[in-house]
C-alpha cells in the first residue's frame, strides 16, 4: 500500500527542482565569477582607455600631430585588445551557463525517473475508489490499484501547481 | 516648263512623304493605343483560338517582337516601382518597402493582372502548340516564375508584417514587463477551485465523486467570465504561429485555435489545483486524525 509521505516526497522534489531552475541564472553567473579571475584586467584596460581618451582631447591635432596619432593608435590597439577580451569572456560565460543548464536538466531527469521507478507499482496516496469515479483508472496509472493516486498523475499535478504558484516570482 | 515639271515632281514626292509619314504615325499610334488588346490577343484572352492562330500567322516576327517590347515597356510604365532592365532582358521594378529595397518584376497591386495572365496560360498552352513559335515556350517559361514570384511577394509581405509585429511586441514586453498573465479572473478561478476542493473534502465526498462539483464549478466560471474585466489578450506570436501563418493558414483560424487552446489550458490548471488541494486537505485531515469519511 501507499507509503504515508510518498506524496510529500514527490511534491518536495518537484518544488526543489522548480526553485533550483529559478536560481539557475544566478548560479551560472556566480560560477563564472569564480572561474574567470581576470575581471580586474578588463577593468584596468577600461580605465586606461578612458585616461588615454581624456589625454587625447587635450592634445591639439594640428600642433602635435605625431603625438596625437601615436596616442590614437595606442587607444585603438587597447580597444581591440579589450574587445577580444570581452568576447572570450562572454563566450566562456555562455559555455558555463550551458553546462550548468545541461547538468541541471540531467539531474532533474534522473530524479524524476528514479521517483517513477520507485513508485511505479505503488500509489503515492490512497483514497476510496468511488471518490475518483469515473477517472479512477487514469488517476491510478500505472499502479492499476483502484482508488490509488499513481506517480504520473501526481507528478503532473505537482508540476502544474508549483509552476502556477511560482509564476509571480519568476 | 521643265522647272514647272520638276516642281510638280517635287510636290508629288513631298505629298508621298507626308502621306507615308502620316501612315507611319497612324500605325504607331494604333500600336500604342491597342497595346493592351494586342497583349490580350497574344496571351489568348480572346474567345476563339483561331484568332490567336491568325494573329500569330498574320503578324510577321518583327511585328511580334515589336508588340512584345511595347507591352513590356507599357507594363513597366504601369508599375509604380522604378523600372529596371535586367541583364536577361526581362523588366523588373524596384520597390521600397519598410525602408528596404527589393527588386521584383511586379508590385503587389498588379496581382490581378498577373492572375488573369496566369489563367490565360492554360488557354495559351494549347494555342502555343498550334502556333509552333519559338517565342511562346519562352513566354510560358517566364509565366511560371512569375507565379512563383507572386507567391514569394505575398509571403514576403506577410513575413515583413510578422517581423514588425514581433518587434512591437518585444518592445511592449520590455516596457510592460509581462505581468499580465495573472489576470483577476484567473486568480479567482484558482482560488475558487482550491476552496471548492476543501469544501468537497469536508462535506460532499461521501455523497458524490469529486469531479462532479468541479464540472459544476467550470460551468459557473463560463457564465461568470463575462462579469470580469477582460484583460487585453495580445496575439502572442510564437514560432509556431509564425510558421502556421507563413504556411497559408488564415490568421483568424490561428487566433481562434489559440483562444480555444488557452481556455483548455485554464481548465486544466483549475483541475490540477482542485485535485492537489483535495489530496493535500485529505492528507492533512488524516495526519491530524480528524474523524471524517
Amino acid at each position: 500500500m501507499a507509503e504515508s509521505y510518498a506524496w510529500l516526497l514527490v511534491l518536495g522534489s518537484v518544488l526543489l527542482c522548480s526553485l533550483f531552475k529559478m536560481l539557475l541564472p544566478t548560479l551560472s553567473s556566480l560560477m563564472a565569477k569564480l572561474l574567470q579571475k581576470d575581471g580586474e584586467t578588463e577593468l584596468q584596460m577600461r580605465i586606461e582607455i578612458g585616461n588615454m581618451k581624456q589625454e587625447l582631447t587635450m592634445i591639439s591635432m594640428m600642433d602635435e600631430f605625431a603625438r596625437y596619432a601615436r596616442l590614437e593608435r595606442k587607444i585603438n590597439k587597447m580597444t581591440d585588445k579589450l574587445k577580444t577580451h570581452v568576447k572570450t569572456r562572454t563566450a566562456q560565460l555562455a559555455k558555463i551557463k550551458w553546462v550548468v543548464n545541461i547538468a541541471f536538466y540531467i539531474v532533474q531527469a534522473v530524479l524524476m525517473i528514479s521517483l517513477i521507478l520507485k513508485y511505479y507499482s505503488e500509489p503515492v496516496a490512497m483514497l476510496p475508489r468511488k471518490w475518483m469515479a469515473p477517472l479512477e483508472r487514469m488517476v491510478a496509472f500505472p499502479t492499476g490499484i483502484e482508488g490509488g493516486v499513481g506517480i504520473t498523475c501526481w507528478l503532473l499535478v505537482c508540476n502544474k501547481v508549483v509552476a502556477v504558484a511560482l509564476q509571480p516570482f519568476g | 516648263m521643265e522647272s514647272g515639271g520638276e516642281n510638280e515632281q517635287q510636290h508629288q514626292q513631298r505629298k508621298k512623304m507626308t502621306s507615308e509619314r502620316r501612315k507611319a504615325e497612324l500605325r504607331r499610334r494604333k500600336l500604342l493605343l491597342n497595346s493592351e488588346e494586342r497583349l490580350n490577343r497574344i496571351m489568348g484572352f480572346s474567345k476563339s483560338g483561331a484568332e490567336e492562330e491568325n494573329l500569330g500567322d498574320s503578324l510577321p516576327p518583327y511585328e511580334l517582337e515589336k508588340t512584345e517590347t511595347l507591352q513590356k515597356s507599357g507594363l513597366s510604365k504601369r508599375t509604380p516601382g522604378i523600372p529596371n532592365d535586367t541583364a536577361d532582358g526581362s523588366v523588373t521594378s524596384i520597390h521600397y518597402n519598410n525602408g528596404t529595397e527589393f527588386q521584383g518584376p511586379y508590385s503587389a497591386d498588379r496581382r490581378d493582372s498577373l492572375n488573369k495572365m496566369n489563367e490565360a496560360d492554360n488557354d495559351l498552352g494549347q494555342g502555343s502548340r498550334h502556333l509552333g513559335k519559338p517565342d511562346v515556350p519562352v513566354e510560358q517559361a517566364q509565366r511560371a516564375p512569375r507565379r512563383g514570384i507572386e507567391q514569394y511577394i505575398s509571403r514576403f509581405d506577410e513575413a515583413m508584417k510578422l517581423r514588425n509585429q514581433l518587434m512591437s511586441e518585444k518592445s511592449g514586453h520590455e516596457n510592460g514587463g509581462g505581468g499580465e498573465e495573472f489576470g483577476t479572473f484567473r486568480v479567482f478561478r484558482l482560488v475558487g477551485s482550491a476552496l471548492l476542493a476543501l469544501l468537497v473534502r469536508v462535506f460532499v465526498c461521501r455523497y458524490l465523486a469529486i469531479f462532479a462539483p468541479f464540472l459544476t464549478l467550470q460551468l459557473a466560471y463560463m457564465g461568470l467570465s463575462k462579469y470580469f474585466p477582460k484583460s487585453e489578450k495580445k496575439a502572442r506570436t510564437t514560432v509556431l504561429t509564425a510558421a502556421l501563418l507563413l504556411s497559408g493558414i488564415p490568421a483568424e483560424v490561428i487566433n481562434h485555435s489559440m483562444d480555444t487552446y488557452g481556455k483548455m489550458g485554464d481548465v486544466f490548471a483549475d483541475l490540477c489545483v482542485y485535485f492537489f488541494s483535495f489530496i493535500f486537505s485529505h492528507e492533512v485531515i488524516v495526519f491530524i486524525g480528524v474523524d471524517l469519511p
